[in-house]
């Protein structure tokens, strides 16, 4: 077996980097109101159309520029908030290359809230991997 | 025009630096059938799917999960019907983590992706390389790469009691970037960022630091929530858009 030291080297065939790198954007238009007690669920779908791939799923707020990694339990949107609700994020790989993402607002205000409008961008970046 | 500020229109460039994937792991688990259970004290415990490997130091881990090996999530992403997944690493093991599990799911179908981290510390060690059968095309240069604007370490001091301090990194790409952060959560374990506030699941114990990561046009800014009283090294990845 070939022994590498991956520390010092720039690029070696026997370790991977990730090929076919695309980037794919859908928007998610947030505004309207959530009640007390409430969630409200947003979404964009973006078509992705790679086979093999994984990828790196990242959401800005085009209004005030804020970008985030959606990972590992990073559920923090770049959302702007009104009051203490709370924004959750997630994003689905489903089976026919299509990825949806996911905002999820929950108001424990104590009263209903009017959101913010703002359009937050999904961007899916896309790699081919040696599955 | 030279070519390191011209990155957006090469394929690839030896000047550049890229991710190094050093190992992808495939399949599935039951559990409890095949985790074990590491007590995390005051917060209870955690059912973990260890992955045994041979690289000698932690490593960058990406996750991505499957209740039905069709419909595929992200590491970790919070789901409001389903699980939350996790990920890290240690010198040894490769950790899936899964702090809600219901018992409507038996088996769980995971993709690890292991990326190695430069100079993590002094050892550079020797590691096998990989090859796929399946797969024999490593490198295509007709394929673009996500090619690295820069990369490095981050060190955060000891606190304790929620403390914050944000470190930022600055840059002059005139975008907010794509960007990567893996953080020391534990001393000696390398995490996908883990930060969430009052509602993070992956706050498994209070021993454990949180963190969260900011990207602007300007620079990228990590922030931890201290709680462990130690100090803590974060390896941050800011890459150039292929657009």
């Amino acid at each position: 077996m070939t022994q590498i030291k991956p520390d010092k080297i720039i690029f070696y065939s026997g370790v991977d980097t990730y090929l076919n790198f695309q980037t794919y954007t859908g928007d998610i238009v947030i505004s309207g109101t959530v009640a007390n007690g409430a969630s409200e669920s947003f979404e964009t779908v973006i078509s992705v159309p790679q086979s093999n791939t994984r990828a790196d799923v990242y959401l800005q707020n085009l209004n005030t520029g804020i970008k985030r990694p959606i990972e590992n339990g990073l559920r923090l949107a770049p959302y702007q908030n009104v009051s203490t609700e709370v924004c959750r994020a997630f994003a689905l790989f489903g089976s026919g290359n299509q990825v949806t993402v996911f905002l999820s607002i929950t108001n424990n205000t104590g009263a209903t809230i009017t959101l913010t409008n703002q359009t937050i961008r999904a961007t899916i970046v896309a790699y081919v991997i040696p599955l | 025009m030279s070519v390191s500020s011209n990155a957006k229109d090469l394929m690839f460039f030896s000047g550049f630096t890229v991710d190094k994937i050093v190992r992808v792991y495939t399949g599935s688990y039951k559990i409890p059938t095949n985790t074990i259970t590491r007590d995390y004290g005051f917060l209870g415990t955690q059912e973990l799917f260890r992955i045994p490997h041979d690289l000698g130091r932690p490593v960058a881990t990406d996750l991505q999960w499957s209740i039905d090996n069709v419909n595929w999530r992200e590491g970790g992403v919070y789901d409001n019907t389903l699980f939350t997944m996790g990920t890290f690493s240690d010198k040894d093991y490769i950790y899936i983590i899964a702090p809600y599990v219901s018992s409507s799911a038996s088996t769980f179908y995971y993709r690890v992706y292991c990326r190695w981290i430069d100079d993590f510390d002094n050892t550079n060690p020797s590691i096998t390389a990989i090859s796929y059968n399946s797969q024999p095309i490593q490198f295509d240069s007709r394929k673009n790469f996500q090619k690295a604007y820069e990369m490095g370490v981050i060190n955060f001091t000891a606190g304790t009691g929620g403390a914050t301090q944000t470190v930022s990194v600055p840059h002059t790409l005139g975008y907010a970037p794509n960007a990567k952060v893996w953080v020391e959560s534990f001393k000696d374990e390398v995490w996908l960022l883990n930060g969430g506030g009052l509602s993070n699941l992956f706050n498994v114990s209070l021993n454990q630091d949180e963190y969260e990561l900011t990207i602007t046009n300007s620079d990228i800014s990590v922030k931890i929530f201290k709680y462990s009283n130690q100090a803590r090294r974060a390896w941050y990845r800011i890459y150039y858009d292929a657009d």
